[in-house]
C-alpha cells in the first residue's frame, strides 16, 4: 500500500481539483472544506512516502526507487514510462509542496471568504498542488514538464485570478507605480509568457538530450553518459546544458527572465505565498539539483567544459541575488518587496548549486545541502510573510506601505509572525535564514582555490546580505512602527477600524514562523540530517576526480564568513534601524534633498529600466512588425496580386462566358466534361507510358 | 456486416443521403440538419469500431477494391489503415460536432435543406478522399469537396461572399489541377494508379530518373500545399473562412486544409520516397515561414474570426514542419496535430460564431470581460487556445512534441547544422503561437467588461454542448494519447525507413 503513496500524493490534490465544480453544485461550504481536505490528503500521502521508503531519511536511497513506473506513450520508437522517482530530493520538494500548500489551502478559507470566484480559485489552487507534486517526482524529463508546464499554467490562472482589473481594485488588485503599474490579466499573461520563453529553451534541450540517449529518464541519463560524449563531439554539449537551464531561470524568475515575478504580486496574497514564493518558483532550483549529478559526472568524465553550466548558474544567482535585492530596498509596495526578496533570495540558492560544481569532496555535499536547507527555510519564512502581509494589506485596503503604520498594537499576531520571518529572511541569528544562508556564504568561501571567479560571487552575496537586513527592517518599520498614515486617519474618521486578522488566518501563518524559530534553534542538528541524508547519494559524485577531496568547511573560511556577514549585518542594519526602527533619521527629506540619491532611487525603482527594455525590444516591435506587415503584405500586396489575378481571370472569363451559366448543374456537367477529358488523357499517357 | 460493407457505407451513405436531403421542402431545415446530425454521427461510430480493431491489433487495415475500369488500368477501393481511419474518424466526428452548432447558427437562413444537403455532399468528398486507393479516385473526391464547400460559401456566406467564394475555388482548383499533372504523372511513371500497386513498385526502387521523379513530387507538393495554405500559397484562405458560414468555416480549417497534408503523405511519401526526403530541407523552411508568417499575422487582427484564420495558417506551418522531419515521430506529430489543430480550431471558430450572435461582434477591440458572462464559453476558448500553443496536458502539447522532436532526431543524427538550426527556430515560434493566444484570451476574455455588453447571456445548449465535447476531446487525448499514437505508429514506420 505505501507504494502507492508516490502517486496518490499528486493524484489527489487533482482529483480534488476536477470535484470542485461538481462539489460546489452541492454547497459552497462543501467544496471548500472538500478542496481543504484534499490537498490534506496530499500532504499526508508525502508524509507517509517517509514510511514507505525509511531508507530515504537514511541517505540510502542512492539510487532512487521506481515504485509502479507504467508505460505511458509508446510511438514510432519512443517509448516513454511514467514513473515516480523517490529519492531525498524528491521526497523533501514533495514534502514542502504538499504541506506549505496545505496550510495556505487553510489560511485561504478566511482570506478568500466571500469571492464570487471560489470554485475556480479551489480548482487552480489544488490543480497547482498536484502538479508541483508531480513535478518534483516525475522520474523522467517529459513528464516532469508535463508538470512544470501544469505550474505555469495554475501561476496564470491565479496570478490574473481578478481578471476584471477594475479600476476601483487599483489599491489592492494591481501591480506597480507610474508607467509600470500593470492590472492582474496583464500579469498573468506576462508570467506566463515570459516563462515560457525560459521552456522553449528548456525542450529544446530535453529534445538534443534526446536526440542522442534515446530516453528521458533520469537516472538512464546518469547511468550512461556516452549522450553527453557524442553531443560535445557536435559541438551541441554545452548548448544543450545552456539552453536546459532557460527553463530554471524562467521559472525562478532569475536574470535575464526575472521580470515577471515582482507583477505576479496582482495574484491574491495566498497564491503569492504559496506559488510565486514557496514552491513554484523553486522548481527552477530543484531541476538543477536534480541534473546536478549529471553534469557533475559528465563534466568529471572527460568533459570538462562543462564547467561553463555551472559558472552560469552561479553568476546567474549571484547577480540575480543582489540586483533583485537593491529594487527591495525602494519598492513601495509591500508584496512587491518580498517578490523582489524571493527573487534575491533564489539567486542565492542558485549560487550555491553553481557553487557545489566547482568542488569536491565533502565540500560539494555541504554546498549542495546548503542550497536545498535554504530552500526550506525560505519557503517557511517567505511563506509568513506573504500571508502576514495579505491580511495586512486586507486590513488597510492598500498595497502601500505608505498607507500602512502603527499597527503592532492593533495586529499583534501578524506583527510577531512578520518580525519574525523579516529576521529569518535578514538572516540573523539564530533564525533558521542564518544558518541556511550561512552555510551558502561558506561554500562560496571554499571555491576560492578551486575558481578565480570566486571571490567576485562572494562580494555579491555578501552585499546582498546588508541590502536584505535593510529592506527587511524597512518594511517592519513601516509597517507597523510609527504613527498611523493618512490613509488609515481617514480611514478611520469613516469609521473603518483595523483590526487582526481572524484565527483562520493568523493560525497558518504564525504556526509557519514558529516553525522557523523552531528550525532555528535545531539548525545544527538538521544540517546534519541534511548532510546525511544527501552525502550518499552524492558520495560517489564528491569523490570522482581522484584529486583532494576537500573538508567541508575550513577554519579560515568559517571566520571569514562571520566576519563578513556580520559587517553586512550591522551596514545594513543601523541605518534601517535608525531610519525606520527608531524613526530618527528621514529619509525621505535626505533624498529629495541630493539628486543623485533621488536618481538612484528613481533608477530602482524603475527596475534598472529591464522591464521597460523588454517591452521596447520585444513587445512593442513584434507588435508593430506584424501590424505593418499585415498592411503591406497581406493588404496591399495581395490585394494587388489579386487584382492581377482577377484581370487575368476577367480576360478569360469574357472568352469563356458563355459557359458560366451560374447555374449549379452546368458546373457539374462541366466538370463531368472535364473528367472526360482527363480520362482520354489518361488513356493517351498509359499508352505513351 | 463485414467491415468492407461499413467502409462503404461511410462514403457512399452521406452521398446518397445529400439529395434527399436537397430535395426537403424549404422550410424543413432544422429536420434536415438533424439527419445530417444523424448521418455523420452514425458514421463516426461506424469508423470508430473499425479504428477501435486496427488499435487493438486485430487487423492491421481494412480494404475494398473493385475493378472501375479495368481497361485503363482504374480501381475503386477504399482503404483504411491507421492513417487512413484517423482521418476519416477525426473529419466524420468534426461533421457531426459542427452539424448541431450548425442549426442553431444558422436559424433563420433561406433554403437550409440544400445547405445540409450540400453539407453532406462536401463531408463524403473529405472521407472518400482520405479512405481513396486509387489516385484518380482521390482526385474525384479531391474536387468533390471543393465543389459543395464553394457553394456553401457562395450561396450562405457573408460579405462580398461570391466574389470570396470565386477566388476560393480558381486558387485551390489551380493547386489542384497542378495536383492532377503530378498524379497523371505519377500514374504513368508507374503504369498504374492504384496505390497498392504503387507502393509495392517503389518498394522495388523509382520508376523514373531522378530529374523527373523530382518535377513530379514538385507539382504535387505545390498544387497541395495550396490546399494546406502554405505561405505563399495562402492567399485564398483568410477572406474565403471570414466570409464562410462559422460552420463550414469550422470545417474547412479543422478538416479540409489539412488533407493536403494526409497527401503528401499518402501520395508522395508512398510513391516517391527517396526524392522526398530530399525535399524535406526546403519544406522544412517554407513550413517554419509560415508558421511564423501565420502567427505575426495574428496578432495584427482585430476580427477573431481573422485572427483564426491567420492562425489556421500558421498551424498548417506545424503540421508540414512534422512532414519534413523525415522521422517516423514526426510524421505521427503531423497527423496528431491534424487531429489535435481540429478539436480546438473547430472550437475556436465556433466560438466567434457564438460571440456574433451573444455578443454582437467579432470585433476583439469591442469585446473584453466576457468570462464572468458566458463561462461555459471562456472555458472552450482557454482549452482551444492553450492547445494550439501546445500547452501540456492539452492534445495540442502532444503534436508538437512529437513533431518537433522527430525533427531533431533526425537532424541531429544525419541533418548536420542546418536542420539543427531550422528545429530550434521552429521551437522558439512557438511563443509568438502562444503570444496571439494569450493576448486575445485577456482582450475578449478579461478586462472590463464594457458596459454595452452587460446584458450578453451565455449560450444556448446547441452552441455550449458542441464546445464542451471539443473540450473534453481535446483535454483527454492530452492525457491519453495512445489511441491515436497507436494507430498511426505503424503506418509511419513504413513510410519512413
Amino acid at each position: 500500500m505505501l507504494e502507492y503513496t508516490p502517486w496518490l500524493s499528486w493524484v489527489f490534490p487533482i482529483l480534488g481539483a476536477l470535484l470542485t465544480p461538481a462539489l460546489a453544485r452541492i454547497h459552497p461550504r462543501v467544496r471548500d472544506y472538500a478542496a481543504v481536505g484534499f490537498s490534506g490528503l496530499g500532504a499526508f500521502m508525502a508524509f507517509l512516502m517517509f514510511l514507505g521508503y525509511p531508507q530515504v531519511l537514511k541517505g540510502e536511497a542512492s539510487a532512487g526507487f521506481y515504485p509502479l513506473s507504467v508505460e505511458w506513450i509508446r510511438v514510432a520508437g519512443v517509448q516513454v514510462k511514467a514513473g515516480m522517482l523517490v529519492d531525498p530530493l524528491s521526497v523533501l520538494m514533495a514534502n514542502v509542496a504538499a504541506w506549505i500548500g496545505l496550510l495556505i489551502m487553510v489560511y485561504s478559507l478566511g482570506y478568500m471568504r466571500g469571492d464570487p470566484a471560489l470554485t475556480r480559485y479551489w480548482f487552480f489552487m489544488n490543480l497547482f498542488i498536484g502538479n508541483m507534486v508531480l513535478l518534483v517526482l516525475a522520474d523522467n524529463l517529459l513528464l516532469l514538464f508535463i508538470g512544470w508546464e501544469g505550474v505555469g499554467l495554475c501561476s496564470y490562472a491565479l496570478i490574473g485570478f481578478w481578471h476584471r482589473d477594475s479600476p476601483e481594485d487599483r489599491k489592492t488588485r494591481w501591480v506597480g507605480e507610474g508607467a509600470e503599474e500593470y492590472p492582474p490579466s496583464h500579469c498573468g499573461m506576462k508570467a506566463f509568457l515570459t516563462t515560457k520563453v525560459g521552456d522553449i529553451f528548456l525542450l529544446v534541450a530535453i529534445f538534443l538530450i534526446y536526440s542522442q540517449a534515446g530516453t528521458f529518464s533520469f537516472l538512464e541519463l546518469q547511468g550512461n553518459l556516452a549522450w553527453a560524449r557524442s553531443l560535445a563531439e557536435m559541438g551541441l554539449l554545452i548548448p544543450a546544458a545552456l539552453f536546459l537551464l532557460g527553463g530554471p531561470l524562467g521559472k525562478s524568475a532569475q536574470l535575464p527572465l526575472m521580470e515577471w515575478l515582482p507583477d505576479a504580486m496582482a495574484g491574491p496574497a495566498s497564491v503569492s505565498a504559496l506559488i510565486h514564493a514557496a514552491t513554484m518558483v523553486k522548481a527552477g532550483v530543484y531541476l538543477v539539483a536534480r541534473v546536478f549529478p549529471i553534469f557533475f559526472s559528465a563534466m568529471h568524465s572527460g568533459l570538462p567544459s562543462l564547467i561553463v553550466f555551472f559558472q552560469a548558474v552561479a553568476w546567474a544567482g549571484a547577480l540575480t541575488a543582489f540586483v533583485a535585492a537593491t529594487q527591495a530596498v525602494v519598492s513601495r509596495e509591500i508584496k512587491k518587496v518580498w517578490a523582489y526578496s524571493t527573487v534575491s533570495q533564489i539567486g542565492y540558492m542558485m549560487l550555491a548549486l553553481g557553487i557545489a560544481g566547482f568542488l569536491t569532496g565533502d565540500a560539494l555535499v555541504a554546498a549542495f545541502a546548503a542550497a536545498l536547507f535554504h530552500l526550506v527555510s525560505h519557503a517557511l519564512f517567505k511563506a509568513t510573510l506573504f500571508l502576514s502581509s495579505g491580511s495586512v494589506s486586507h486590513a488597510c485596503e492598500s498595497r502601500f506601505m505608505d498607507d500602512m503604520g502603527g499597527l503592532r498594537r492593533l495586529m499583534p499576531f501578524s506583527f510577531l509572525s512578520m518580525f519574525i520571518g523579516a529576521l529569518a529572511l535578514a538572516g540573523v541569528p539564530p533564525l533558521s535564514g542564518f544558518w541556511s544562508k550561512e552555510g551558502i556564504l561558506k561554500s562560496v568561501v571554499e571555491a576560492f582555490q578551486a575558481s578565480a571567479q570566486a571571490p567576485f560571487l562572494y562580494t555579491l552575496a555578501a552585499l546582498t546580505v546588508g541590502l536584505t537586513f535593510f529592506y527587511s527592517l524597512r518594511v517592519v518599520g513601516l509597517v507597523f512602527l510609527g504613527g498611523k498614515s493618512a490613509h488609515l486617519q481617514k480611514a478611520e474618521k469613516l469609521g473603518h477600524h483595523v483590526h487582526e486578522a481572524p484565527p483562520l488566518m493568523w493560525i497558518p501563518y504564525l504556526a509557519l514562523a514558529l516553525i522557523t524559530v523552531a528550525i532555528g534553534a535545531l539548525a545544527p542538528l538538521l544540517l546534519e540530517g541534511f548532510l546525511s541524508m544527501f552525502s550518499p547519494s552524492l558520495s560517489t559524485l564528491a569523490h570522482l576526480e581522484g584529486g583532494e577531496a576537500m573538508e567541508a568547511h575550513s577554519p579560515l573560511g568559517e571566520w571569514l564568513v562571520l566576519l563578513t556577514s556580520t559587517l553586512m549585518l550591522a551596514l545594513g542594519g543601523i541605518p534601517a534601524y535608525y531610519a525606520y526602527v527608531a524613526g530618527r533619521w528621514n529619509v525621505k527629506a535626505w533624498v529629495e534633498r541630493r539628486p543623485e540619491l533621488k536618481a538612484l532611487q528613481v533608477f530602482l525603482l524603475r527596475r534598472w529600466y529591464i522591464n521597460q527594455a523588454y517591452y521596447r525590444v520585444f513587445v512593442d516591435p513584434a507588435l508593430k512588425l506584424s501590424d505593418r506587415a499585415h498592411r503591406v503584405l497581406e493588404f496591399h500586396g495581395l490585394l494587388r496580386f489579386s487584382s492581377l489575378v482577377a484581370s487575368g481571370v476577367t480576360t478569360l472569363y469574357s472568352r469563356l462566358r458563355k459557359t458560366h451559366t451560374g447555374v449549379f448543374n452546368d458546373y457539374a456537367v462541366g466538370l463531368m466534361g472535364g473528367l472526360t477529358l482527363l480520362i482520354v488523357l489518361l488513356v493517351w499517357l498509359g499508352l505513351g507510358g | 456486416m463485414g467491415p468492407e460493407q461499413l467502409l462503404i457505407q461511410s462514403v457512399f451513405l452521406p452521398l446518397l443521403v445529400s439529395p434527399l436531403l436537397a430535395l426537403l421542402p424549404k422550410r424543413m431545415g432544422k429536420q434536415a440538419g438533424w439527419a445530417a446530425f444523424a448521418v455523420t454521427a452514425y458514421i463516426s461510430a461506424l469508423l470508430l469500431t473499425l479504428a477501435t480493431r486496427i488499435f487493438t491489433g486485430t487487423v492491421e487495415a481494412y480494404v475494398f477494391q473493385v475493378p472501375w475500369a479495368p481497361s485503363l488500368g482504374l480501381t475503386f477501393g477504399f482503404h483504411a489503415d491507421g492513417l487512413g481511419v484517423t482521418m476519416a474518424l477525426t473529419i466524420a466526428l468534426l461533421a457531426s460536432i459542427v452539424a448541431p452548432y450548425s442549426i442553431r447558427y444558422m436559424d433563420g437562413e433561406q433554403n437550409m435543406p440544400l445547405y445540409y444537403g450540400l453539407y453532406l455532399l462536401y463531408t463524403a468528398g473529405m472521407l472518400g478522399s482520405v479512405l481513396a486507393s486509387d489516385l484518380i479516385e482521390f482526385y474525384l473526391f479531391f474536387e468533390l469537396m471543393l465543389l459543395p464547400s464553394w457553394a456553401l460559401v457562395h450561396g450562405w456566406g457573408t460579405g462580398d461572399r461570391e466574389r470570396v467564394a470565386f477566388r476560393y475555388f480558381i486558387y485551390t482548383h489551380m493547386g489542384a489541377l497542378l495536383f492532377l499533372l503530378g498524379i497523371l504523372a505519377t500514374g504513368a511513371a508507374y503504369g498504374s494508379f492504384s496505390l497498392f500497386a504503387i507502393e509495392e513498385a517503389s518498394a522495388q526502387g523509382q520508376p523514373v530518373g531522378s530529374t523527373a521523379a523530382r518535377l513530379i513530387v514538385a507539382a504535387l507538393l505545390v498544387g497541395l500545399m495550396v490546399k494546406l495554405a502554405i505561405f505563399p500559397f495562402h492567399a485564398w484562405l483568410p477572406d474565403t473562412y471570414v466570409e464562410a458560414p462559422t460552420p463550414i468555416t469550422a470545417l474547412l480549417s479543422a478538416t479540409t486544409s489539412g488533407i493536403g497534408g494526409y497527401a503528401i503523405l499518402r501520395i508522395v511519401f508512398t510513391a516517391f520516397p527517396q526524392t522526398i526526403l530530399e525535399f524535406s530541407p526546403g519544406l522544412a523552411a517554407m513550413a517554419l515561414v509560415t508558421m511564423v508568417y501565420g502567427a505575426l499575422m495574428a496578432l495584427a487582427q482585430d476580427d477573431i474570426k481573422r485572427l483564426l484564420a491567420y492562425s489556421s495558417i500558421s498551424q498548417m506551418g506545424y503540421l508540414l514542419f512534422g512532414l519534413a522531419s523525415s522521422s517516423a515521430l514526426g510524421l505521427v506529430g503531423a497527423i496528431f496535430l491534424y487531429f489535435s489543430h481540429a478539436t480546438s480550431k473547430a472550437a475556436l471558430f465556433m466560438i466567434s460564431g457564438v460571440l456574433t450572435r451573444q455578443a454582437g461582434t467579432r470585433s476583439i477591440r469591442q469585446l473584453g470581460g466576457l468570462a464572468s458572462k458566458m463561462p461555459y464559453t471562456a472555458v472552450a476558448m482557454v482549452v482551444g487556445f492553450l492547445s494550439l500553443s501546445g500547452v501540456p496536458p492539452l492534445n495540442g502539447f502532444q503534436s508538437e512534441w512529437m513533431i518537433f522532436l522527430g525533427f531533431f532526431l533526425h537532424g541531429v543524427v544525419e541533418g548536420g547544422a542546418v536542420r539543427v538550426v531550422l528545429a530550434v527556430a521552429a521551437v522558439m515560434a512557438t511563443a509568438l503561437t502562444l503570444s496571439y493566444s494569450l493576448w486575445t484570451v485577456r482582450r475578449v476574455l478579461f478586462r472590463q467588461l464594457p458596459s454595452r455588453l452587460s446584458r450578453v447571456k451565455e449560450a444556448s445548449n446547441l452552441f455550449i454542448v458542441p464546445l464542451m465535447v471539443l473540450t473534453v476531446l481535446t483535454v483527454a487525448t492530452g492525457v491519453y494519447p495512445q489511441f491515436l499514437n497507436q494507430l498511426l505508429s505503424r503506418v509511419m514506420e513504413a513510410l519512413v525507413p
